[in-house]
């Protein structure tokens, strides 16, 4: 969720850079990093589901060993 | 005077957004508070003469991103906030009021055509498709291909480590 806040803050700043500036390339890349951090939340989630699944539970400080 | 005085409350409502969820210890409390960041974040778009990315941002953020999480959330295990600090919003109807208040600010810019209060450019949608879709093209096919790959891929490994834990699960119980 923190990831999701940085990618807001990138896009204000790339929508101002399109608004001063009357380009259309800060929304381009705003609606690119839009999408971006939306699949990444979707790859998120799966990995959640599997360390939950493999650990029985999400809690990092105790997810300390790898596979194997 | 009325556009200044919004644009500033979008401003505040989001600062103290941001500071609530990064304080906040209960993770649906948070989730509650980055759709309220989304959703001023959205209408600064508004404020910022960028409808299109405002609506975009409502649809995928607000409505789909925050989704995905609360779903994370539901389908996992996961301990109670030990921490007995007093949260900084702790009531869930002040959230919803603020979003909703959000939203009846956005509507009303998007509706009355207000103009910018610190003279922002109008890039129109045409401009925008031209520039996605003409001048950065391979950017916009290599982003399609690594998103299909990347979901594909999430897919696969969550199905393949199911079969393994269900097959290693099995194999222990016949053995007894």
């Amino acid at each position: 969720m923190g990831i999701e806040l940085i990618f807001n803050a990138a896009n204000l700043n790339f929508v101002a850079y399109a608004s001063t500036t009357g380009l259309a390339e800060g929304l381009s890349l705003a609606i690119i990093s839009i999408s971006i951090a939306a699949a990444e939340a979707a790859i998120g989630i799966a990995i959640v589901l599997l360390l939950d699944k493999l650990f029985k539970t999400v809690d990092v400080d105790k997810i300390k060993e790898l596979k194997g | 005077m009325f556009v200044d005085v919004a644009y500033y409350i979008i401003v505040l409502a989001t600062l103290l957004s941001v500071v609530g969820f990064v304080v906040t210890k209960d993770i649906v409390r948070a989730a509650g508070l980055l759709l309220v960041v989304l959703a001023c974040v959205a209408a600064a778009f508004a404020f910022m003469n960028s409808l299109l990315l405002a609506m975009i941002q409502l649809m995928v953020y607000a409505g789909a991103v925050i989704v995905i999480f609360l779903f994370g959330v539901m389908l996992t295990r996961r301990e109670a906030p030990t921490s007995r600090l007093r949260q900084l919003v702790s009531h869930e109807n002040l959230t919803y009021l603020v979003f909703a208040a959000l939203l009846f600010l956005l509507i009303l810019r998007a509706s009355a055509g207000l103009t910018s209060p610190l003279g922002y450019l109008y890039v129109s949608p045409q401009l925008v498709a031209t520039s996605l879709y003409v001048e950065l093209r391979g950017v916009v096919y290599a982003l399609a291909a690594l998103i299909g790959a990347s979901s594909i891929g999430a897919i696969y490994v969550v199905r393949r480590e199911k079969k393994h834990f269900d097959t290693t699960q099995g194999g222990g119980g016949e053995k007894r």
